[in-house]
């Protein structure tokens, strides 16, 4: 008896439905949790990505998940927290997790922005490979982009929107600021992504700088903080 | 009636006894109302740590010994009892005696008690077992079990078994992954006396871990990934590589969070009986195994990993924190990782025979697993997540989101091109035989177990402990 190959197909497209679920549920701030908790809506949805990948793809979309788990560690240990909430809360304090001091945790976490946006790249590139034609399974695409760029956003440019603040000027600056830089990630790792989509032998070149400056962001931010 | 959850399995193997001469028709449904009853027991046993039973003799009814042991002699029934057909009577009558032998020792209050009854639970595995090289595995394991015992009662002066640390925790540590191990050197056959042993040695681990290790919880961590990239770089995956996997990283947990060491254990538990049954699940059971082996959220893998990273992560930032937590931080989320891709690789593997049962038993199992990951209070761990309302009804939504979308995709696939399949995974290769200087090397090692606890004995009856 052989696996049923349409079924095995639902249930990979089940998995990325829930892992997406998953993460944006913590993401958007519906529950408050862990970065772990993204990390492991990720991974379903990365599951669900490597039942139908062809090849060595799926190696390369596990490899880009666990570099971008390291650069949201990164993030946490510049905070010494995986709170979710906390995080949010301190770059509402202190500001965005890029722009606050010392030089050294800073520069950590330029660095794993970096890596971040690369891994990313590299798993949409990949994904896109094993993705049929059609407008339903680009949008899926996108919304993936979309995840994956708001979680390396909440860590390193994220903030609350200052209470009582919201439908003021402040309020609105803040939402607006959030938003971009949503897209301005979401666009770097989109235009990566295309760019890799038509050189898929850099893959591993890309995958292998974005590990090697995630452990370098880590040790900065782990220990400069 | 706490005696029932104790010697009841080996009253069911008792009962099994008369059952050996019957019919082919008759032994099944003997093996099959037994194993029934077993998993009954082992359910009510976790029931009963949670519950905080009254004590019994020698043994105490704490969560922390009773939610592992319950787990894995209920795997281990399931197994028996999906197998019924292929196993032979006095193996599953067996498993009733290791059973109750693993309950008694892990639950123990006392170390020569807890030893006697361990060692029991090893002479019925090892006559199960039926091998050489399983035997060797054992005496390896019990002598590590035996002096870690040994240990703890010179240099702690007490005649007590509860929680373990230092030179004693790390000769149980060796145990228990020389157990958990098994699988690595099994071969085929004897598939529930491999989850006593497998998930025996995880669970043992679980009982005594008293204080997070950090050497520990990086070699097991470390052992666990490098498991993983092996597999898949070889593009080799079947039941070894899923037990291996599963044991590994249930060992990091109850090193690197001992409070989560029982959910640890569960899940190694679970892991080690789909491993177990994988073989005889051809068509149907790819996806229930690949959601235990991926560690993913609204399973207990994800459960075990995250609590793990998270205690890791506060003991490497705290004051004067050391740099191996941090490493197993980072480690552990990686393993989410690498246990996506293991758990692709999984699903798209087949398996070479088709057997009701074991299909319908290991999507129990998934069953069991996504009980413990959306609602880890029921075995006493509040869970990375807590137990809001809130957590349980994304949760809720994420498995609703999850089922939702594989209906619609299977309606809708027909036009699209299926995932590549893998074929079912290679023959398991039979455990070598030991060369002759190897046999005489064990027999001495089991010697030495059995003159060492006799003296363990002799010493605590001289001091009168009893």
């Amino acid at each position: 008896m052989s696996v049923p190959a349409g079924s095995l197909r639902g249930w990979a497209t089940g998995a990325r439905a829930a892992g997406a679920v998953f993460a944006f549920g913590f993401l958007l701030g519906l529950v408050q949790g862990p970065l772990l908790a993204v990390v492991g809506g990720l991974a379903l949805l990365t599951l669900g990505r490597c039942v139908g990948a062809a090849g060595s793809d799926d190696l390369f979309l596990g490899g880009s998940l666990a570099v971008l788990a390291v650069t949201l560690q990164a993030g946490g240990f510049r905070w010494e927290t995986l709170d979710l909430a906390q995080l949010r809360g301190a770059q509402a304090v202190l500001g965005p997790t890029l722009l606050v001091g010392p030089g050294g945790a800073a520069a950590g976490s330029w660095l794993a922005l970096g890596a971040g946006a690369a891994a990313l790249s590299v798993w949409l590139a990949t994904a896109r490979r094993s993705d049929p034609p059609g407008r339903v399974v680009r949008g899926l695409w996108f919304t993936e982009a979309a995840l994956g760029s708001l979680a390396l956003v909440t860590v390193f440019w994220g903030g609350s929107i200052p209470r009582g603040s919201f439908g003021g000027t402040d309020g609105f600056a803040a939402l607006g600021q959030w938003l971009l830089a949503i897209v301005v990630a979401g666009g770097a790792a989109v235009a990566g992504a295309l760019s890799l989509s038509g050189a898929s032998r850099w893959r591993s070149w890309v995958l292998a700088g974005a590990g090697a400056a995630a452990l370098a962001a880590l040790a900065l931010t782990a220990t400069a903080a | 009636m706490e005696w029932v959850l104790c010697l009841g399995h080996v009253l069911l193997g008792a009962l099994l006894l008369p059952a050996a001469g019957a019919g082919a028709r008759t032994r099944r449904r003997a093996v099959e109302v037994a194993s029934v009853a077993g998993v009954l027991l082992g359910v009510a046993l976790v029931v009963a740590g949670q519950a905080g039973a009254d004590e019994w003799r020698s043994v105490a009814f704490e969560a922390r010994a009773t939610t592992p042991a319950g787990f894995v002699v209920a795997a281990a029934w399931l197994v028996t009892g999906a197998l019924a057909a292929r196993i032979r009577v006095t193996e599953a009558a067996l498993t009733g005696v290791a059973a109750s032998g693993l309950v008694l020792a892990l639950a123990g209050r006392y170390v020569v008690p807890a030893l006697l009854f361990w060692l029991c639970a090893s002479l019925a595995l090892a006559v199960a077992a039926g091998s050489r090289p399983r035997w060797a595995l054992l005496a390896v394991s019990d002598a590590a079990f035996c002096c870690g015992a040994v240990l703890h009662v010179v240099n702690e002066d007490t005649w007590g078994f509860a929680s373990v640390e230092g030179a004693p925790l790390a000769a149980f540590a060796v145990a228990a992954a020389v157990r958990a191990a098994a699988y690595a050197v099994w071969g085929p056959g004897r598939e529930a006396t491999a989850v006593l042993v497998a998930g025996g040695g995880v669970a043992l681990a679980s009982a005594h871990a008293g204080s997070a290790e950090t050497s520990a919880a990086l070699v097991f961590t470390t052992v666990a990934l490098a498991v993983a990239v092996a597999a898949l770089l070889r593009s080799e995956t079947g039941p070894r590589l899923l037990a291996t996997w599963g044991g590994a990283l249930a060992l990091a947990v109850c090193f690197a969070a001992p409070a989560d060491a029982p959910v640890a254990a569960a899940a190694a538990a679970l892991a080690v009986a789909a491993a177990a049954l994988w073989p005889y699940t051809a068509g149907r059971g790819g996806v229930a195994r690949a959601l235990m082996v991926a560690a993913v959220p609204l399973t207990a893998g994800f459960v075990i990993v995250s609590g793990g990273a998270l205690a890791a992560f506060e003991r490497a930032t705290t004051a004067g924190g050391d740099a191996g937590w941090a490493i197993v931080a980072v480690l552990l989320p990686a393993a989410l990782a690498a246990g996506a891709v293991l758990g692709a690789r999984v699903a798209r593997t087949d398996a070479p025979a088709f057997v009701p049962e074991a299909i319908l038993a290991t999507w129990v199992l998934l069953g069991a697993a996504i009980a413990v990951g959306i609602g880890p209070s029921l075995v006493g761990n509040e869970g990375l997540l807590g137990d809001s309302g809130g957590t349980l009804a994304l949760q809720l939504l994420a498995l609703v989101a999850g089922v939702a979308g594989a209906i619609g995709m299977r309606r809708w696939s027909s036009s699209i091109e299926p995932p590549p399949l893998l074929g079912p995974p290679a023959e398991t290769p039979s455990a070598r035989e030991l060369p002759q200087r190897a046999q005489w090397l064990v027999a001495g090692v089991a010697a030495l177990v059995v003159v060492a606890t006799a003296w363990l004995s002799v010493a605590g009856l001289r001091v009168g402990f009893l």
